[in-house]
């Protein structure tokens, strides 16, 4: 079991470093090896929108930068976690470059998901998926959005399970420990 | 003597020119100069570089806006990476200044898939952007079902889908008001053009027809990341 880390937060963010930190410990310590990507430091050009990983070379996103490398071992992975602030009530732009490019890693064919249309999977993968959000102090309407999201990604990336969790930068370092320890027990590896 | 009151689009497709967010945009766009708003688009794509270049054109056509308008495709369930970076950079710009009264943001948010709480999120997103950069939120219009619903098409030919053409003008008009985008204009985008199974057989077919075409149908479901 493997664990990928798409860290979409920047460096001097203590409450991010403290998450992520925690992350790692807990998943290493239960025996899962975590792949991070400190997103801000990989350049990923956005993406163009024109469907060469559906139409022209299937799987596989046209620009030809660390989103490939991104794409190949998430789909490898089997616990996704996202790290980000909460940003407007989503991702920062930091995690949203690398998400919009796990796009070639799903069929364009349309299938129906609960009465809602989505795209059939590509792989034989369904990852647990972690979204961690951090905002300044407690925003429900933001946490809603953002719980939306998460959920919506999870059926999007075909995901066994989907789980969120907001902090906030006025959490010390103890809490966060034992709150990043709650949010991954429902996952087999490290329940 | 009246000043006019300013408008931005601010295009968020990745395609250069003709896109559907943009098309949009522009129809809202032109229904707002029909009731006398000065009216200026920026697309991210085209007139901003990921180095920053224009940013500077963006942050003043929006500090004398009285309407700003974001037309959006859904990437992934919410805003495209860098329409996110654009609204990240104007919320911090206009936290280092005291802000005009009185501006005011829509949205509008398009995507492939054929129901509508694929766009729910985007436009949450526009809400809270607006609510947190000290605009007043006028509401947003969404178009679901793609290529199906592609206004372009129709915008060639001279006609936009009847639907939409009305939705756009109804919001153009309350917005002008300086109201909201009226429930009655949102129903009106978002009437299906086509119920999801039908949608979702056809696309099927011409993703396959495309494939054909581009000599990739053999490859389609190919896992270039087998593991």
């Amino acid at each position: 079991m493997n664990a990928v880390l798409l860290d979409g937060t920047s460096r001097d963010d203590h409450t991010a470093a403290a998450i992520r930190r925690a992350v790692i410990e807990c998943l290493e310590t239960a025996g899962v090896p975590v792949l991070t990507f400190f997103l801000p430091d990989i350049e990923i050009a956005p993406c163009r929108g024109d469907l060469t990983c559906w139409m022209r070379s299937p799987g596989i996103c046209a620009i030809d930068d660390a989103n490939r490398e991104i794409s190949r071992v998430t789909v490898s992975s089997d616990i996704l976690v996202l790290l980000t602030p909460v940003t407007f009530g989503g991702y920062s732009s930091e995690l949203k470059k690398a998400l919009d490019h796990l796009i070639p890693n799903v069929s364009p064919f349309f299938r129906s998901v609960a009465g809602e249309t989505h795209h059939a999977p590509r792989y034989h993968w369904r990852p647990h998926v972690i979204a961690i959000g951090i905002l300044p102090a407690p925003d429900a309407d933001s946490e809603q959005v953002f719980q939306t999201l998460a959920q919506r990604n999870g059926t999007t990336l075909w995901a066994r399970e989907t789980t969120c969790g907001v902090f906030y930068v006025t959490e010390q370092a103890r809490a966060i420990e034992a709150r990043v320890r709650d949010l991954l027990a429902s996952l087999e590896a490290v329940a | 003597m009246t000043l006019s009151r300013r408008s931005l689009l601010v295009v968020g497709s990745p395609k250069v020119e003709g896109s559907t967010s943009e098309t949009l945009g522009a129809c809202l766009l032109e229904r707002l100069a029909e009731r006398g708003f000065d009216t200026e688009t920026i697309s991210i794509r085209r007139d901003l570089d990921s180095g920053g270049a224009g940013i500077d054109t963006l942050y003043s056509a929006s500090d004398r806006a009285d309407m700003v308008v974001i037309s959006t495709p859904v990437y992934v369930g919410c805003l495209p990476a860098p329409v996110i970076k654009v609204l990240e950079l104007l919320a911090e710009h206009r936290r280092g200044f005291t802000r005009r009264a009185g501006q005011a943001l829509a949205g509008i948010a398009n995507c492939g898939f054929p129901e509508m709480i694929h766009t729910e999120v985007a436009l949450a997103t526009c809400r809270l952007f607006a609510r947190d950069a000290g605009f007043t939120w006028m509401g947003g219009l969404a178009l679901a079902g793609g290529a199906a619903a592609d206004p372009r098409r129709a915008a060639d030919s001279g006609s936009m889908p009847r639907n939409v053409g009305r939705a756009l003008a109804m919001a153009g008009d309350a917005l002008a008001r300086n109201e909201p985008i009226p429930a009655e204009a949102c129903g009106l985008m978002a009437k299906p053009g086509l119920p999801s199974w039908l949608y979702r057989v056809i696309g099927n077919l011409s993703w396959r027809c495309r494939a054909h075409r581009e000599g990739t149908a053999a490859k389609l479901r190919d896992r270039p990341y087998r593991v």
